[in-house]
């Protein structure tokens, strides 16, 4: 699937479209939820009116509808976001795997990827995109267009993971390069160290940015399917070990277990939304799921 | 231990390779597979890496084990039944110390911790030590005996009981002709090329047979024996016959009923530590007895006298005792009608004197419980008289149904009283020839000691000097002569003798068994006691030894002996423990002292020496001084009844040396040799009359009775530990059945095999190596 369509599935936009409707107002709902806008003013487009009661502000007051109905009555209007969004996706040769999924780690961002470019254009938010692997490789400057969301997507599809992976220098590369207060949205595996990768997202914290962390893993390495004896190999550093499968799953799952506890409880203290996913997951699901949780604070 | 097929082990452990060839195979098929996340794996890899190992060793372990124990079992190892138990413990401890170390490794690798793998390993220890423990007990105590191919020729002695109890009747089959037919069977069961020996208690030499044939000849032989058997004898007879065969397999198998009456007297012998030092000696005893036998048993036959004067009753007494329920049995008393024929041959037959039935009895019996019997014959004529006293019907044991008796009835015995006029003759002559008695045992003439000097004694059985006062040498010599010559001479002492030194002549010496000392005093009066009940004269109180008024015959003087001379017995004591009656043994007669008279005439002024004959109830004394003049007269030296295996020791009729014809109870005509008056019969092993063949108007008796004992034919058994006694514990083993026989000389042969012990070991290996392999193993 290497067409545009294949990320941007129609029924996915017409989710996307409805969570918009149904969430009455996105900017109101969750993206504006995830940070203090460094923009204020008024908002051009009407949503409704309603009766005025005590407490609104008497500017607000429609005369022309006191006019013609002796009532008085409030305008309420749309306010506008102003927020620029940088996807930041992870090009690492770890991405590309896939075990028995029909996605592997980088489709799935991409479908992500897609989906919140969409959902932000859609706002009229400018969205730009950032790849990266042991530094940034490629990036498309912020656009609210339409047409931003083809040339992103574009972008995207041309994009193999195959390198090796620096998330952290990278990510601090990223927070050196933004000028104005930006929502980063990371999509990355972590397989690296982590105290190096939270440094970064310190970093970037402290820039003012707002930063949502989607971390992606294979289905396979979330269960740990495997049995019996299996030589492992680490596609990036070629690194082989043989174990017993069966015999160390457990010990396997306790340690990713920390380490996603570890990005959560770092994550939440720096103000960092963590999104822990895997492939398997619908990711329409999970997104929404996250957007309504986001919603809901 | 040893191995049917011992060439599977070596075989099986060339195929412990396969496992191992596999394990290193198998190692390097680990799947190949990218994997991201490997940082997470490596973290772990170590103690992983441990349990990979752990795991793998644990596989290869249980395939080797498996190959192993298929080999094992097929090689069909099997130990001495006795040891089986013990190899079983310690195999177990091996399978738990094996289990206890792979825990304790497991628990090591997984780290469980150390207040686990502290106490596994304290409890490894443990087990080890008992482990060690047990298998230096197996080192030590392992048999000797050969184990193996059950068809290889052994060496076999087959040693048969014939004791009277085996001639029982059970199935219409005494047990004898049960136990041959098993011993033919066992004969006919050893495999070719063994040494073979069938003995019993009639077995002259104890060698092993030239072939089966001459040993199912020596089984076809073989009859009761009547004497009793030498049991424990037999048995080492056996054991030794088989350590000389260089055979390497040595059995013995004892056809037996086993009642305690034949292996009693083993129990004691320590043939159990002889069998031990053997050592490769197996024990098969077969059982051929009755458990729960019925028999009516006439245990004993009592005469009162077996040597009868004319005009005598025949008193006899018999005992009866029943195994089995309550019963009533009759008894009848036969006695020989036409004495005075011998048995004659009719045309080639034996035939005896007709019996008629005499007397007859009824009695109640009592499991247990010996009821008797009294039958008493008035006056039989003179001559010797066959008899015998049996149970009516027939019974599973006829053998001691009847029992046999021999009485003689001869004149009475001749005997002077020899006394003067300071004493009465009278009481002690109506003591021995009571006047107007038909049966009196002895004829008394009385003289006076003047006169003895005059009388020819040697017509005289025996001789009592009453009181006799101090008498010349040339009495005593005669007197001395007499005894010498057989006579019996009773001297009691009283008043008369006066003066010890005067009496004490050095011919009085030769014959007195000692010299006359002092007079013992005692107002308040002595008694007889009767120390030794077995001593033929004094045997007949033995039964009312409690109820014998002895005190009611107070002695208050006697003499008291000096130092006593050679052969000479204190035969009864008065109550202070000086001699009463004395005897001296003097050539072919013997001489007995009475020291205190029965001959003292009552008169004013006169204290008696004792009231024996003088009290209100005088029948021991009465009945002592009867004993006392037919143990002088030695009626009973020559007794008329026996037990089989007794020397019999007939009067002979001639004092010349003779060869008289004896007819046994199986109708063979002996010769036996008369010696010093004697006929000396050592062949007394039937029971029955056996009958000299000698002058019908001879004096002498024409034969005598052997009786079985009664205990020999008392059925009950001995228990299992009594056995473990004789052999020792797991030494031998029983069987009733051939089936069982078969069965237990495969196990003794071939040993307890350990095949259906290594099959459920073998399987739960495998199961264990299926699970783990799968589990180790699966996609």
């Amino acid at each position: 699937m290497s067409t545009v369509e294949k990320y941007l599935k129609p029924e996915v936009a017409r989710q996307i479209s409805r969570l918009d409707l149904r969430a009455q107002f996105v900017v109101k709902g969750f993206l504006q939820g995830l940070h203090a806008s460094p923009f204020h003013g008024f908002s051009v487009e009407f949503s409704e009116h309603r009766k005025y009661t005590v407490g609104d502000d008497p500017k607000d007051i429609d005369w022309l509808v006191y006019a013609k109905t002796d009532k008085y009555y409030v305008k309420k209007f749309e306010a506008e976001t102003n927020i620029t969004g940088y996807l930041a996706m992870d090009l690492s040769r770890s991405m590309a795997f896939s075990y028995g999924q029909e996605l592997n780690k980088f489709d799935y961002c991409i479908c992500l990827a897609a989906a919140l470019c969409y959902l932000m254009i859609y706002q009229n938010d400018p969205v730009g995109l950032i790849t990266f692997d042991t530094k940034i490789r490629n990036s498309l400057p912020p656009r609210s267009k339409r047409t931003q969301l083809g040339h992103l997507l574009s972008h995207l599809s041309q994009l193999k993971p195959e390198g090796e992976t620096d998330i952290a220098n990278s990510l601090s590369q990223i927070a050196a390069m933004m000028k104005h207060r930006s929502l980063v949205m990371i999509f990355s595996d972590l397989l690296a160290d982590p105290q190096p990768i939270v440094q970064a997202l310190r970093r970037i914290r402290h820039g003012g940015h707002d930063v949502i962390l989607f971390h992606v893993l294979d289905d396979a390495e979330v269960r740990f399917p495997f049995e019996g004896v299996v030589e492992f190999e680490e596609p990036e550093a070629s690194d082989r070990l043989k174990v017993d499968a069966t015999g160390i799953r457990d010990d396997y799952l306790n340690e990713l277990e920390q380490f996603r506890q570890s990005f959560r409880k770092e994550c939440f203290q720096m103000g960092v939304d963590y999104v822990p996913l895997d492939t398997s997951m619908q990711f329409d699901k999970a997104l929404m799921e996250y957007l309504v949780n986001r919603r809901g604070r | 231990m040893s191995f049917i097929h011992l060439s599977l082990i070596s075989i099986g452990s060339l195929f412990l390779a396969v496992p191992i060839a596999l394990h290193l195979a198998m190692r390097q098929k680990a799947r190949h597979q990218i994997f991201p996340a490997l940082r997470f794996l490596q973290l772990r890899q170590t103690t992983n890496k441990r349990r990979l190992q752990l795991r793998q060793w644990l596989l290869l372990f249980l395939r080797c084990a498996a190959v192993l124990l298929l080999a094992l079992a097929l090689a069909r190892p099997s130990v001495a039944s006795s040891q089986l138990s013990q190899w079983l413990v310690t195999g177990g401890q091996g399978i738990l110390l094996l289990v206890l170390v792979f825990v304790t490794i497991t628990a090591f690798v997984y780290r469980r911790g150390w207040l686990l793998i502290v106490p596994l390993f304290v409890l490894i220890l443990l087990v080890t030590g008992s482990l060690i423990a047990s298998s230096v007990a197996i080192v030590r105590g392992e048999s000797p005996v050969f184990l193996g191919d059950s068809q290889a020729p052994i060496a076999a002695v087959v040693l048969i009981d014939t004791s009277p109890r085996m001639s029982y009747l059970y199935q219409n089959q005494t047990r004898l002709e049960a136990a041959k037919e098993t011993a033919r069977w066992l004969v006919l069961q050893f495999p070719q090329d063994s040494d073979v020996a069938v003995i019993d208690a009639e077995s002259n030499v104890v060698a092993f047979a030239v072939d089966a044939g001459a040993a199912l000849k020596t089984v076809d032989s073989t009859q009761v024996t009547f004497q009793r058997q030498p049991w424990t004898q037999l048995l080492e007879q056996s054991l030794e016959l088989l350590q000389q065969s260089d055979l390497p397999r040595k059995e013995l198998y004892i056809v037996s009923d086993l009642t305690r009456q034949t292996w009693g007297d083993s129990i004691t012998a320590g043939f159990a530590q002889k069998l031990s030092q053997a050592g490769n000696v197996t024990v098969q005893l077969i059982d051929v007895g009755v458990t729960e036998p019925r028999n009516d048993s006439l245990n004993t036959l009592e005469l009162a006298d077996e040597m009868l004067t004319s005009g005598g009753a025949m008193n006899l007494r018999v005992s009866v005792e029943r195994e089995g329920p309550p019963s009533h049995c009759t008894l009848e008393l036969s006695l020989e009608t036409d004495e005075d024929r011998d048995p004659i041959f009719v045309d080639g037959e034996l035939q005896l004197p007709e019996t008629s039935v005499r007397r007859r009895v009824e009695l109640e019996l009592e499991p247990g419980i010996p009821a008797s019997a009294n039958f008493q014959l008035p006056a039989l004529p003179f001559g010797t008289h066959h008899g015998y006293v049996e149970i009516v019907g027939d019974d599973a044991l006829p053998l001691d149904n009847r029992k046999f008796f021999t009485v003689h009835v001869r004149s009475a015995w001749p005997v002077l009283i020899v006394s003067d006029d300071r004493v009465t003759s009278d009481l002690l002559n109506a003591v021995l020839s009571p006047t107007g008695f038909a049966g009196a045992k002895f004829d008394c003439k009385v003289v006076d000691t003047n006169q003895l000097k005059n009388e020819k004694l040697d017509n005289y059985a025996a001789v009592a000097l009453l009181d006799p006062p101090p008498l010349d040498e040339f009495v005593w010599e005669t007197l001395k002569d007499y005894v010498q010559a057989g006579g019996g001479l009773a001297i009691f002492l009283g008043r008369n003798a006066e003066s010890a030194v005067r009496f004490n002549s050095k011919a009085a010496l030769e014959v007195m068994p000692g010299a006359i000392d002092r007079q013992w005093r005692d107002d308040e009066g002595l008694f007889l006691t009767i120390r030794d009940f077995e001593h033929p004269m004094l045997r007949i109180f033995s039964d009312a030894r409690s109820s014998i008024p002895w005190d009611s015959m107070p002695i208050f003087r006697h003499w008291v002996l000096g130092d006593l001379a050679e052969s000479t017995a204190v035969l009864l004591p008065f109550s202070n423990n000086k001699p009463a009656i004395v005897e001296r043994l003097l050539g072919k007669g013997r001489a007995i002292v009475v020291t205190t008279p029965v001959s003292e005439i009552d008169g004013p002024g006169r204290d008696p020496w004792n009231q024996l004959l003088n009290s209100t109830d005088p029948w021991p004394y009465l009945m002592l001084l009867d004993r006392l003049f037919l143990y002088l007269v030695q009626s009973q030296d020559a007794p008329l009844n026996y037990l089989t295996g007794q020397v019999a020791q007939v009067m002979s009729p001639s004092t010349d040396s003779q060869r008289w014809p004896l007819l046994t109870p199986r109708g063979d005509w002996q010769d036996v040799a008369s010696l010093q008056g004697q006929l000396r019969v050592p062949f007394t092993d039937e029971p029955g009359i056996y009958r000299l063949k000698i002058d019908l108007a001879s004096e002498t008796p024409r034969g005598f009775s052997v009786n079985l004992a009664g205990e020999e034919t008392r059925l009950d058994r001995i228990t299992t530990d009594q056995l473990e006694q004789i052999f020792g514990e797991d030494a031998f083993r029983i069987a009733r059945e051939r089936s069982e026989v078969v069965r237990e000389i495969d196990q003794a042969r071939m040993g307890r095999e350990f095949y259906p012990f290594l099959l459920p070991v073998l399987a739960l290996v495998l199961g264990l190596e299926f699970i783990l392999a799968n589990r180790f193993y699966s996609h």
